[in-house]
């Protein structure tokens, strides 16, 4: 959402040059699938920044998303568990409890713009469109992200 | 003396149920309810894919007479106390858990905390819709299914929003895609 309303494409390939920023499969087919307001996303420039990796299935995992591995959650975590270095970026609560079960390190949307801001790679404009684009969008945790937001200066 | 064999705590609903009852929740509350004990073993008992324990499908839902009944044989011998409904470890239950810990593998205690972390601080229709749904076969003989079946959105959002189950099954569970599911939560 914020990647392509903001145009974030640069900001990030930037930020990823001194980080590995990568997204199972699973992540790239429900990013196709976009939200509501957004009829046909860019899955090309989503690529572009983050680069679509293969997993494996992780059998143990599984069981705590009741056998289903529809979700990218489940994919992302496999992938974390089997490469401790890597930061799981994650909102959704359910995949939130998952992760600090395996103590897996984790993040959100909210700790990734921090880090972005702190290495001067966003800008106040791109803060305030990124205000802007939460506030009128219909994700589910647009109020907790706008009080989160409203804390990096 | 040994508790493991003096108390036969190698049949698994006592094994479980003073192990269930040595875990904290996340409310840090080790204390349990009939109904949620029931519940979380049945969960645990999903989740690992092995049914040890005998289970009818009742008025409430799944329901283990088997594991009711060992229930009262640990009080009975002392190692579990009943306080009005409420199941804790007594001192000799705590001493029996931790000869019970070394014979319980890792992977087990793993996913029988998850169960109770999951569960132990929902409120009995949370609890109970949960398990209707996860398991569709409870639902036989309930008499709360359908009356909790009116109130499926609340609860079901709710356990979203507790990060109890995810949004592919909350959008299962409410029979509409989950784009749909995920626009509602903003209306």
């Amino acid at each position: 959402m914020l990647l392509e309303k903001c145009q974030l494409r640069t900001q990030l390939l930037r930020f990823g040059e001194n980080n590995d920023l990568v997204a199972p499969n699973r992540i790239s087919e429900e990013y196709a699938v976009g939200d509501s307001k957004t009829a046909r996303p860019n899955l090309v420039t989503f690529r572009e920044v983050f680069s679509p990796i293969l997993v494996e299935e992780n059998r143990e995992l599984l069981r705590y998303f009741h056998f289903d591995n529809s979700s990218g959650e489940y994919w992302v975590i496999a992938h974390a568990l089997k490469h401790p270095d890597y930061i799981c970026v994650m909102d959704d609560y359910f995949g939130r409890n998952v992760c600090s079960y395996f103590n897996v390190k984790l993040t959100g949307t909210i700790g990734i713009l921090k880090k972005m801001k702190e290495r001067n790679m966003l800008t106040s404009d791109d803060l305030e469109c990124i205000r802007q684009v939460v506030k009128n969008s219909r994700f589910y945790l647009s109020k907790d992200l706008l009080r989160e937001l409203g804390q990096i200066t | 003396m040994s508790y493991v064999l003096d108390y036969n705590l190698r049949e698994p609903s006592r094994q479980w149920s003073l192990l269930v009852l040595s875990i904290n929740d996340r409310k840090q509350v080790r204390t349990m309810d009939i109904m949620h004990i029931q519940k979380i073993i049945r969960y645990f008992e999903y989740l690992r894919e092995t049914q040890e324990l005998a289970y009818s499908d009742f008025k409430y839902g799944t329901v283990s007479d088997e594991l009711q009944q060992n229930l009262d044989t640990l009080v009975e011998s002392g190692l579990l106390d009943d306080d009005e409904g409420k199941y804790c470890l007594t001192l000799e239950g705590e001493e029996a858990v931790q000869e019970v810990r070394k014979t319980f593998g890792n992977d087990q205690l793993k996913l029988l905390e998850f169960a109770k972390q999951q569960l132990n601080d929902l409120p009995i229709e949370e609890l109970m819709y949960f398990l209707y749904k996860l398991i569709p076969s409870t639902q036989k003989n309930s008499i709360e299914y359908l009356r909790l079946e009116g109130k499926r959105d609340q609860l079901v959002c709710s356990l979203f929003r507790k990060g109890r189950i995810n949004s592919t099954m909350a959008a299962q569970w409410l029979e509409i895609s989950e784009k749909e599911f995920l626009d509602s939560l903003s209306d």
